[in-house]
């Protein structure tokens, strides 16, 4: 259990890590500003900038992701936080710590979750069973067995009732009720009275994904919690940057806000759009697609991508102890060639 | 740098791929894309002192390819070289000796009507002849574009059609589907052969044992053990001779066998050239690839042979030269039977 926390924390932000891209105007491509990106040297890890330069010495067990100018930091056994130029801004004592996507980043210890602020100040006691990172002024806590949110100065704004929390975008947040799925907005009352028998978070251009009760299929709710749009597809994500993915069986496919497909059901796996690139896996590794015409930008492959953050794509190549971790630019070529 | 010893494998899945090409280069940019650059003149891979190198048609050695570890035979101009450099690139060589675009991939083939098949991660995917990508590399199989479409496997074991943009046109049906050419692809279905159109009609119905590709506007099918030809709506030509092989039509000619040795019969199935060779190719160019008293050497539209019968393998005629291998070493041949390039390792 104890290991397996940070793993989830982890998958969460892969899907959280898309809500500060984009405008309220609808698929809008916005670079994010990146202060530096984790590199992995000798096997341990330092920072680099955008331009592949080192800024910090390698000294980490492990360093994740930058956000809000800090970056998870493990070392040994227990997690800090570290500025780009390799300062251990917040000493490590955490069993586990999240991103500061917002004000506060959730961290474990012997207690429990609790929030600290990019001072290193506990702002919300580790009194939570598991605490999920900001998005929207709000992350998702949980107590016992029920999921409520705290704001941004760590007070508890929605109770624990749910029994699942999505992540707050633009106001509005998915939460499973004892009637099913349901919105709610940032003070906790029910946006709109449909209820779904699944339901994914808003995105980038005010639309959810839906399943609705007796149906297969997914749709796309607006809102005022509307079907706007219908699909034949067993699973939906959130649209990001005016593309959303969509699966059936083992095949994905990207389609836009009228349902049109940008690439058809030929991927076996893609990653969500930003920056003007997704990930996609057509076969056994991953390459890059871009928004403009839904083509392979590069060719390339990785064992393992991540989505475009700050112009540059995390990426893995190799596999198990031998795994690589590099980074291309928005042309696909390498920026830090992959090491470990 | 890598050193790739030149096997008998190379040599001959190049002389193969040579055949295969062959009938493909008559396209000279006219289409969409770089239609002002001049694809009629190619280069030529060979080997000198163990290393790969291109020459032109004349037998002049134009670049040298020391890096690089495999070469196939070119097309539209475009010469695919294959390098490593962390990963697998291929440059593809214009007729200047200069690289055209490069893309990174498993695996190319020549560059045929503006398009490029690749694969990468065992897909197979299309660029334009500036490296741009048409199609994303998602295809189960594909073949390079003939006749303004490629045969395509999507996600499935069948074969369908797709357009050079990419739009898969007829949806995947076919087990078996052979390459277009006069507007006709072989198709098989349970074990016998007919014929579609480019829009995916089955034009001529399988009811063939064994069939041939289209060539000159006829082609040989088999009924039991007697092959004849059809033509392109299924009519019957020649009246009722039949033979115990029968190959394509080039330059009016094709090679025939009525006893052990093949000869060539004009489309009336008039004999032109006797029965004198072990084995007889297409006529391409006015030349055919024969082999006689256990070499292979090419004739003219007479029966001339054009070199001795000294060549272990040849490939058709293809931009001007023919590839030809003795004792595993690769050289080639003009029409007139000159060895513009004497076989070396």
């Amino acid at each position: 259990m104890l290991r397996s926390l940070p793993l989830a924390l982890v998958a969460i932000l892969a899907l959280s890590a898309c809500d500060t891209l984009g405008g309220s105007d609808g698929g809008s491509v916005t670079r994010q500003d990146v202060a530096a990106f984790p590199v992995q040297v000798d096997s341990l890890w330092g920072f680099m900038d955008v331009e592949g330069r080192l800024t910090a010495q390698p000294r980490f067990g492990f360093a994740d992701e930058v956000y809000n100018g800090l970056a998870a930091v493990r070392d040994g056994a227990v997690w800090g936080y570290a500025s780009p130029d390799g300062q251990l801004v917040i000493p490590a004592t955490y069993e586990a710590a999240g991103r500061f996507t917002g004000d506060l980043a959730p961290v474990r210890s012997d207690a429990g979750w609790g929030y600290v602020n990019t001072s290193g100040t506990v702002v919300v006691d580790p009194t939570y069973d598991s605490a999920l990172e900001m998005s929207d002024d709000r992350a998702a806590v949980r107590a016992g067995f029920l999921w409520g949110y705290i704001d941004a100065s760590g007070t508890e704004v929605i109770a624990p009732q749910y029994a699942a929390a999505g992540e707050f975008v633009d106001g509005l947040a998915p939460v499973q009720t004892a009637d099913g799925w349901q919105y709610i907005d940032r003070s906790g009352a029910v946006a709109f009275g449909a209820t779904f028998a699944e339901a994914r978070a808003f995105s980038d251009v005010g639309l959810a994904p839906v399943r609705e009760a007796g149906s297969e299929a997914w749709k796309f709710i607006d809102t005022d919690g509307t079907i706007v749009l219908n699909t034949t597809y067993a699973s939906a994500m959130p649209f990001t940057e005016g593309y959303a993915r969509v699966e059936d069986g083992d095949r994905t496919a990207f389609i836009g806000r009228d349902g049109e497909f940008l690439i058809g059901p030929e991927m076996r796996e893609a990653g969500p759009f930003s920056e003007g690139l997704a990930a996609v896996r057509f076969n056994n590794r991953w390459t890059y697609v871009s928004r403009d015409d839904g083509l392979v930008v590069m060719s390339p492959l990785f064992s393992s991508a991540r989505p475009f953050r700050g112009g540059l794509a995390q990426v893995t190549t190799g596999s198990g102890d031998k795994v690589k971790t590099g980074y291309i630019n928005e042309s696909g070529q390498y920026v830090w060639e992959p090491s470990n | 740098m890598r050193r790739i010893p030149l096997h008998r494998s190379f040599l001959l899945t190049l002389v193969l791929s040579m055949g295969l090409a062959q009938g493909c280069d008559t396209l000279t940019g006219d289409g969409d894309d770089g239609g002002d650059i001049d694809r009629s003149e190619r280069l030529f891979p060979v080997r000198a002192d163990g290393e790969y190198a291109l020459i032109d048609k004349t037998g002049r050695m134009v670049v040298s390819l020391d890096d690089y570890d495999e070469v196939k035979p070119g097309r539209e101009g475009l010469v695919p070289a294959r390098r490593w450099d962390g990963r697998t690139y291929w440059d593809f060589f214009d007729a200047q000796g200069q690289v055209a675009f490069t893309i990174a991939a498993d695996g190319v083939e020549a560059p045929s009507q503006d398009r490029v098949r690749f694969w990468v991660d065992g897909r197979s995917g299309f660029v334009d002849l500036e490296g741009r990508f048409i199609v994303n590399p998602y295809l189960a199989d594909a073949r390079s574009f003939r006749e303004d479409v490629a045969r395509v496997k999507t996600t499935s074991w069948r074969w369908g059609l797709m357009d050079r943009m990419g739009d898969v046109v007829v949806e995947p049906q076919w087990g078996s589907l052979q390459d277009f050419s006069n507007g006709r692809a072989r198709f098989e279905d349970d074990d016998a052969y007919g014929y579609i159109d480019a829009a995916g009609t089955e034009i001529i119905p399988s009811v063939y044992d064994d069939a041939r590709s289209f060539s000159g506007g006829r082609a040989a099918v088999r009924q039991g053990q007697r092959w004849f030809y059809i033509d392109e709506n299924d009519s019957r030509v020649m009246g009722s001779t039949t033979f115990i092989s029968a190959g394509d039509f080039g330059d009016g000619l094709a090679p025939v066998r009525t006893e052990n040795l093949w000869e060539y019969i004009d489309e009336s199935g008039a004999r032109q050239i006797g029965p004198q060779f072990e084995e007889a190719r297409k006529f391409v160019d006015d030349r055919a690839a024969v082999r006689v008293d256990g070499g292979w050497t090419f004739i003219d539209r007479d029966g001339t042979q054009i070199t001795p019968n000294t060549y272990d393998e040849v490939a058709d005629f293809d931009g001007g030269l023919a590839a030809v291998v003795v004792d595993e070493k690769l050289g080639y041949i003009d029409r007139d039977g000159r060895e513009v390039w004497i076989p070396r390792d």
